[in-house]
């Protein structure tokens, strides 16, 4: 039998010392972020238009604050995360 | 991003000496910036980092670059534990800093950026071997062929990385998690727990389960 931890150990030492590759991705980091922020930017509005639906079928006025929602995300996480005021009716 | 050379307090190597400034000036910023518990038992961000990242979530591309480029190459060395694709490596790296874009928001300066970006490295990593699934490649390694632990300290280090990477490719995500981070990423207890979120006795267990299945393993094979 042997012992996995004494050659993991081995290893993993050797290993450490291993080059990596050099990496440049600022460019490609800023890129995916611009396009990130349209498609949220977008993504926004129609997040404004299903939550005020949603408040007129629940007898609620919803007023968005900032207008900063995240595409993808569910309706209440992203109420939780903008200035929003609830009035009831 | 090594853990020893990442995390300056806990690590197996010693603790790193600090000179009283900047051991006040982390006290400082812990209670500027409402340190909590955990964040207690390490340093702040610096000022000046924590600035630019306020600056990054509030829009400006010009801080963030400065971020990027200022960490890129300890994520890259992070993030080739988790690949041995030059082009996957790349994305990956890629998605490990849009995701810290996407939370710099909840970024309150509690440890410095260098921290908390290996904490979001560790996800994405996780989440792409997950992903990843049964599209891994064959093991090219038989177990029966690994070196005794003598034999493996006298191989070169991409040597020793590429059957290190074979060995821990075997294992479920989790086990193969635990296992890079403490032989690998040679990280402490405390550290790996840190960087997955789980308490440390969850990642001694794992670790211990992980390491009892490559034995079990290789008793199959002999």
């Amino acid at each position: 039998m042997r012992d996995p931890e004494e050659l993991l150990d081995a290893l993993g030492r050797r290993a450490a010392a291993e080059p990596v590759p050099t990496v440049d991705v600022e460019k490609a980091v800023l890129d995916r972020i611009g396009r990130a922020r349209v498609h949220r930017d977008s993504a926004s509005s129609v997040w404004i238009a299903a939550g005020c639906c949603a408040a007129a079928a629940a007898g609620t006025l919803l007023l968005a604050g900032d207008g900063t929602g995240s595409a993808g995300e569910p309706l209440l996480y992203w109420l939780r995360q903008t200035d929003v005021l609830l009035v009831t009716r | 991003m090594n853990c020893a050379a990442g995390l300056p307090f806990g690590s197996k190597f010693g603790p790193r000496t600090l000179d009283l400034k900047s051991a006040l000036g982390a006290l400082a910023s812990l209670t500027e910036r409402g340190g909590d518990s955990d964040s207690a038992a390490r340093p702040a961000a610096d000022d000046q980092e924590f600035a630019e990242a306020r600056a990054a979530a509030a829009g400006e591309d010009d801080a963030y670059g400065r971020i990027v480029g200022r960490h890129q190459a300890a994520v890259a060395r992070q993030m080739w534990r988790f690949t041995r694709d030059a082009g996957r490596h790349q994305e990956l790296v890629q998605d490990v800093f849009v995701e810290a874009y996407l939370s710099l928001g909840k970024y309150r300066g509690r440890a410095p950026l260098e921290h908390w970006l290996t904490r979001i490295a560790t996800r994405v990593g996780y989440r792409f071997w997950k992903a990843e699934g049964r599209r891994r490649r064959d093991a090219t390694v038989p177990l029966s062929a690994v070196p005794d632990p003598a034999a493996a300290l006298t191989m070169g280090p991409i040597q020793a990385a590429e059957l290190l990477y074979d060995l821990l490719e075997r294992l479920p995500t989790r086990d193969r998690l635990v296992l890079t981070l403490l032989y690998w990423e040679q990280c402490t207890v405390k550290e790996a727990a840190d960087r997955t979120g789980w308490s440390q006795a969850m990642v001694k267990v794992q670790a211990y389960r992980a390491r009892k299945k490559l034995r079990a393993a290789w008793d199959g094979t002999t």
